[in-house]
């Protein structure tokens, strides 16, 4: 019967079969681990969604990352998830996710970006995917702080979550997609508490 | 259509039972010879989360339905939509739980836990969030000590949320590589290679739990999540009490503790042979121990 045929299966069960084995199996578990790159991919707006034009610049004094083992983002079964080694860059390109949402992000000195442009600094204190029974969850946790010459400062953290079902694969794309899905959710609500300092 | 027919099919393959003959249960008592390592031991501590964990009851749609296609496709689903709303639930503790510490308890905890056994003491203790197995298997290619001592220490809500959980898992592992194996370093992981593992649990529940998980979630996420971090600690400190023992077990105590004259019971949702049970706190033997009892 061709339905139940193995080739029907696709790739995706077999690796999933293969994953499952392995977890009863530690000696032959994945002797890799997945690695994150230092990239943000926005989520996919419906097509028709007018883009936002950034209306104002944020200076990013700092970005630090807080996080106890920076060089770990998850552990999913057996197998770990690597951060991105190099945290600045990663920072940035998720940042750049401000231009879609109306604010563009600067991160070189002050003149260049001008004197009375708003700066902020950005505190990575989470980001990390867990897995559940079919499923797993990215968690995203920035605080911001950020002033402008006038308007109330902001002092807040920011968290974003993606949690999806693993049905197919936990390839390194799909947690790398979860990881900016959680990343995207805390840009949206940053972008609403930044704009009011563009217009101070 | 098709889609759907390969996937209900990838996961009555997936959930079908694996034999599990080929594997060896590890010691789960450290024999007196056991107890000193030529070349020492080291300890690693472990917390392998970011955050607070959820956790679902696993459907069992699929077992009822004897399995098959439809089965494993309810059952799919309906763990994804439990996930997704204890994922949900989850927040506003976890947002109120922003800067607790709980990586800190895990290395006070080993410290306290480990003072009490004289045998183990550590020629060095490190951290690392690295639970995979690749990750301690470089962990042991790195040390200096003859065998790892990993504590991997695990903290997360109960399904209803009516209760907050700590485990600490303890596995000793060797840095040799068995010779059988030497080409796969992961081996010494595997069950029947590691020298013991053991594991204690305690479960703090909240005195009154409400009707749901929300209702729940929001009792411990009050105040700033005072009742959740009260409880958190208190499994820490309960675990820390619960690993001298663990680690002293003998393999007539454990005996013992099955024996049959002791009580069957559940608490905190686990079922085991009661050990102690005064008021509110219950002890329970169930292959390791664990500890209930209502936050204070």
């Amino acid at each position: 019967m061709r339905l139940v045929s193995l080739r029907s299966l696709g790739r995706g069960c077999a690796l999933l079969l293969l994953a499952q084995l392995a977890a009863h199996a530690p000696a032959s578990a994945k002797r890799t681990q997945a690695q994150l790159t230092a990239t943000f991919k926005d989520r996919a707006y419906p097509a028709g969604t007018p883009k936002t034009e950034p209306g104002c610049t944020i200076r990013f004094a700092s970005l630090v990352d807080e996080r106890r083992s920076p060089e770990m983002a998850g552990v999913i079964g057996k197998r770990g998830v690597l951060a991105p080694a190099d945290s600045q860059a990663w920072l940035r390109a998720v940042l750049g996710g401000l231009e879609a949402r109306g604010i563009r992000p600067a991160f070189e000195a002050a003149p260049a970006a001008g004197p009375a442009t708003p700066t902020a600094s950005l505190m990575l204190q989470t980001a990390w995917i867990a897995s559940t029974v079919v499923t797993y969850s990215a968690n995203v946790v920035l605080r911001l702080q950020a002033s402008a010459p006038a308007g109330a400062p902001i002092d807040r953290m920011y968290r974003g979550r993606v949690s999806r079902t693993a049905y197919w694969s936990g390839g390194v794309d799909t947690l790398q997609s979860a990881m900016d899905g959680a990343f995207a959710d805390a840009l949206d609500a940053m972008a609403a508490d930044l704009k009011p300092l563009c217009g101070a | 259509m098709k889609a759907l027919l390969n996937l209900g099919l990838c996961l009555v393959l997936v959930a079908a039972p694996l034999g599990s003959a080929a594997i060896a249960a590890p010691k789960n008592v450290v024999e007196e010879p056991a107890r000193t390592v030529a070349g020492g031991r080291a300890v690693q501590v472990l917390v392998a989360q970011a955050e607070i964990k959820s956790d679902i009851n696993p459907s069992n749609i699929a077992v009822i339905s004897g399995g098959g296609l439809l089965g494993g496709l309810l059952s799919a689903a309906q763990n994804a939509s439990r996930t997704k709303k204890a994922e949900t639930a989850i927040e506003p503790l976890r947002t109120a739980l922003t800067g607790f510490d709980a990586d800190a308890l895990a290395l006070e905890t080993t410290k306290t836990a480990l003072a009490e056994t004289a045998w183990m003491q550590p020629a060095a203790t490190g951290f690392s969030k690295d639970s995979s197995l690749l990750g301690k298997s470089t962990q042991l290619d790195a040390a200096t000590a003859a065998q790892i001592a990993f504590i991997e220490y695990s903290y997360d809500v109960s399904p209803d949320f009516s209760s907050i959980r700590v485990v600490a898992k303890v596995e000793f592992a060797n840095k040799a590589v068995p010779a059988a194996s030497a080409a796969k370093p992961e081996s010494r992981l595997s069950p029947k290679n590691l020298a013991y593992a053991q594991s204690a649990t305690s479960i703090i529940t909240l005195p009154t739990p409400g009707a749901d998980l929300d209702a729940n979630a929001a009792m411990w996420a009050a105040d700033g999540g005072k009742a959740a971090r009260a409880a958190i600690a208190q499994g820490f400190a309960e675990v820390g009490k619960l690993l001298p023992r663990t680690l002293a077990l003998t393999a007539e105590d454990i005996k013992t503790m099955s024996a049959k004259d002791k009580k069957k019971g559940v608490a905190g949702g686990f079922s085991g042979r009661i050990q102690e049970s005064t008021g509110a706190q219950t002890l329970l033997w169930s292959g390791a121990f664990i500890d209930v009892r209502p936050v204070s």
